[in-house]
């Protein structure tokens, strides 16, 4: 009889074990999605390159993979700098790019629509304010 | 007795173990769209050039909402190969591993369209 106060806890322990082992799927992004998802669009603050627009570069022109970097498939423009990205600016590539104004190819390449507007606000707001390396 | 005993509460143990914990939101989640949110996605970082894009291709291309389909399993993220490959789950794991992972808010997002059951919306 002493037995069983033993191995009862034991027992529970180990299925206590398994149970967190098998759980790997919980995360932030499947529990609380609408956390990351109603991020709302704030364009109210000042633009910074490496804050608001770097990302943003990273996560959709490929400024980390295989397009706009160095030696990317992304036709020479470079968007991995501040210089590369300053000078698409002063073209206006980048910005008639991601609008769709007709005056460059639109971007991403191969995507049915454009970037979200948040992400477009951004990048106009930060060329307004002269597109610093800020 | 003892034999029964531990396999009844193995059994409970490993039936509990991986239940889908039903969390209420704290907001509403917005819908996400095929064509406003996760084309763009894929575009970015997965078709392009010299990978599931148009030129030379890996063993498919991910150009069309057609073929992205094949890699989903509508209203089920874990039975989509889209979303096991992305969370770094499967063998194979996507972008591979000389590029940057997708942010967590794009893995959100094709979390959502699956379970919200990725139509072409």
């Amino acid at each position: 009889m002493n037995k069983i106060f033993f191995v009862i806890p034991t027992l529970l322990l180990l299925a206590g074990l398994f149970s967190n082992s098998g759980c790997y799927f919980d995360n932030l992004q499947e529990l609380h999605p609408e956390l990351l998802l109603n991020n709302n669009c704030d364009t109210t603050s000042n633009m910074s390159f490496q804050t608001h627009i770097k990302p943003i570069l990273n996560n959709s022109c490929g400024s980390n993979n295989s397009c706009h970097n160095t030696g990317g498939a992304g036709g020479g423009v470079i968007l991995e700098n501040f210089s590369g990205v300053k000078s698409a600016v002063n073209s206006g590539k980048l910005l008639s790019s991601i609008t769709w104004d007709g005056n460059a190819n639109q971007m991403p390449k191969g995507s049915p629509s454009k970037l979200n507007d948040c992400s477009i606000a951004k990048i106009q707001k930060w060329i307004d304010n002269g597109a610093l390396d800020n | 007795m003892y034999k029964l005993l531990t396999k009844t509460l193995l059994l409970v143990g490993l039936a509990f173990s991986c239940t889908t914990i039903t969390v209420e939101p704290d907001a509403p989640i917005p819908t996400v769209s095929y064509k406003n949110d996760i084309a763009p996605i894929i575009a970015a970082n997965c078709a392009q050039s010299g990978c599931h894009g148009a030129e030379r291709t890996e063993r498919f291309n991910l150009l069309s909402y057609s073929e992205l389909s094949r890699l989903v399993t509508p209203n089920q993220p874990h039975n989509s190969k889209l979303y096991n490959v992305i969370r770094l789950y499967d063998a194979g794991a996507m972008p591979p591993s000389s590029q940057a992972p997708l942010a967590d808010v794009q893995i959100a997002q094709i979390y959502v369209w699956i379970l919200q059951g990725a139509t072409e919306n």
